[in-house]
């Protein structure tokens, strides 16, 4: 659907794209993640031309846009919308109005516009703010309002801009479920940027990482642990695995003991067995459960447990052998010391 | 003050409104699209010649001091209204004048926008015509309402300058009569019109680009 290669582009002394090359699928979300300044903007912005590249070639459809004249670039950003961090709304229209807006600019006839809406509206909830003026709305209700004007004039693809960057966590949600929902109902492609991995984590089937203009990792969601390194594996981990409190940490010591702390890490089908039940059982060992969290990517659920052993060494090693024959990923954090843990 | 002056006051008053009123129209009119222009030939459709071109003129028109100006356009004002005293003559030279620094304001305004604006008409395909018109000026409206204010006060008070060039109007009164023939009344009473009228036209200004302000 997206095709981008080599592209390039250099702003008076900065590079902001260094020889990008990407490709997304047609009904895909495709997730750039990167800390700002790491070209994902510019990157986004040269999938419509609002930004021209330096070099390279950007391939819509299996055509190539970037050497179209205006008229016909025009005609081409008619198929693509985007939604921006501040909703960009225009502050002296209403809902209807604002949604109507890249009708009007295609020349369609008030009674087709008029239906479109009537259709929208209910999608993004916002049935009866139809003559509200975008002031009277909260964060989430205005990027609900963009997000019905960039599907006015039914667009393959939708271009994502920090769009949840300006919300509270609760309405990031909200927005992002409804941008899957678009993706399911409308077959849309979307591709966003974010410096948030919980954004491309609870929403994106693709996801690559930018840094310094350049993409440095691209792969499925679902894969996103097959490897033990990688930019976006450690970001994800570390999401995953919050650190241990300071109370915990702080009494950890080196030097072995009978209590050895321990990280495990699940993934796909070991998540759902259970092993911690089944291994006390089996080894007639105590196992303390102090932390633990489970999530989902695409397909692939993960978790991590954080459990004390009441366990001497030997026991300790048979333990851990165990996990590793279930395929479980064990850390030793080191021995707790308190007496109270 | 007897019956003569009070009329002379008011036909001044009448006269000043009338002056400012119609230069104020034509130079909305026509300074309305240089600004316009201006600020596209910037950041819509880039052309640097053209912004440079139309910047400097600007520029050049608005450090002319006004009283010059309205001396120097008498040919043209000739030509356009058949004579060069009077009110109507005198509505060239103010229209003239008004014209650059509404241009100035429009842009002003522009540039004020969200900077997403433009962006966002961009990505909805529109052309430059289309950002002017469903984007620009739609969202510039009570911005420009107070630009517009602004030309208008600029306009009474050049207004009065062009009284004393024998345009008429209360500028023409306060010299003829308070001035020249050393009448402190008549000069009270004009300086008091004037204020009451800039006071007015600042109020209803805000009042109505407040009325069409969604915020």
């Amino acid at each position: 659907m997206i095709e981008l290669s080599g592209l390039n582009k250099t702003y008076a002394h900065t590079i902001a794209l260094k020889n990008v090359d990407l490709f997304v699928q047609e009904g895909e979300i495709f997730g750039i993640i990167g800390k700002s300044g790491a070209g994902k903007s510019t990157l986004l912005r040269c999938i419509n031309l609002l930004e021209k590249p330096d070099s390279g070639e950007v391939i819509i459809d299996q055509q190539s846009i970037t050497h179209l004249n205006n008229r016909q670039l025009r005609q081409a950003r008619h198929k693509m919308a985007m939604i921006f961090q501040h909703f960009n709304l225009l502050q002296s229209k209403t809902v209807y109005e604002n949604i109507a807006l890249p009708m009007r600019i295609q020349g369609m006839a008030d009674e087709q516009i008029q239906s479109k809406i009537d259709e929208l509206l209910p999608l993004v909830e916002l049935e009866e703010k139809r003559h509200a003026y975008p002031a009277q709305l909260s964060g989430g209700q205005k990027q609900r309002v963009a997000i019905a004007r960039a599907l006015s004039c039914s667009p393959k693809i939708l271009l994502c801009d920090e769009a949840t960057s300006a919300l509270d966590p609760e309405t990031t949600e909200s927005i992002l479920q409804l941008l899957k929902k678009i993706n399911l109902l409308y077959g849309l492609t979307i591709v966003l940027i974010t410096h948030e991995m919980d954004v491309v984590k609870r929403i994106c089937h693709q996801l690559a990482v930018m840094e310094q203009g350049e993409i440095v990792e691209t792969m499925p969601l679902a894969r996103v642990f097959d490897n033990d390194y990688g930019v976006a594996r450690n970001m994800m981990y570390t999401q995953l695995s919050p650190p241990l409190p300071a109370c915990l940490s702080a009494s950890l010591s080196v030097k072995p003991n009978d209590k050895p702390l321990l990280r495990l890490f699940f993934k796909g089908e070991n998540a759902t067995v259970p092993f911690i039940s089944q291994t006390s059982r089996d080894l007639q060992l105590d196992i303390n459960i102090l932390l633990a969290n489970i999530d989902r990517f695409d397909s692939v659920t993960c978790g991590v447990l954080v459990v004390e052993l009441k366990a001497n060494q030997a026991l300790l090693n048979t333990f851990v052998h165990r996990c590793e024959q279930a395929n479980l990923n064990v850390e030793v954090l080191g021995y707790v010391t308190d007496p109270d843990l | 003050m007897s019956l003569t002056l009070i009329y002379d006051l008011l036909k001044a008053s009448a006269e000043t409104l009338y002056m400012t009123a119609t230069s104020t129209f034509f130079a909305v009119l026509l300074g309305l699209p240089l600004g316009t222009l201006l600020f596209c030939s910037k950041a819509i459709k880039p052309h640097p010649f053209l912004y440079r071109s139309i910047s400097a003129l600007i520029n050049f028109s608005r450090s002319i001091p006004f009283i010059i100006l309205l001396v120097a356009l008498i040919p043209l004002t000739r030509l356009l209204v058949g004579t060069s005293i009077g009110i109507n003559a005198a509505i060239v030279p103010l229209t003239l004048g008004a014209i650059p620094f509404f241009a100035r304001l429009a842009d002003n305004v522009y540039q004020n926008l969200p900077s997403g604006l433009i962006e966002t008409g961009f990505s909805m395909g529109s052309s430059t015509w289309q950002m002017i018109r469903h984007l620009l000026l739609p969202e510039a409206f009570p911005a420009m309402i107070q630009a517009i204010t602004i030309t208008a006060i600029t306009l009474i008070n050049y207004s009065a300058m062009a009284g004393t060039v024998g345009g008429g109007g209360l500028g023409d009164l306060a010299i003829r009569y308070g001035y020249q023939r050393f009448n402190p009344l008549i000069m009270i009473a004009t300086v008091v019109i004037l204020v009451v009228f800039v006071q007015l036209l600042q109020m209803s200004g805000d009042k109505l680009a407040k009325h069409f302000t969604h915020r």
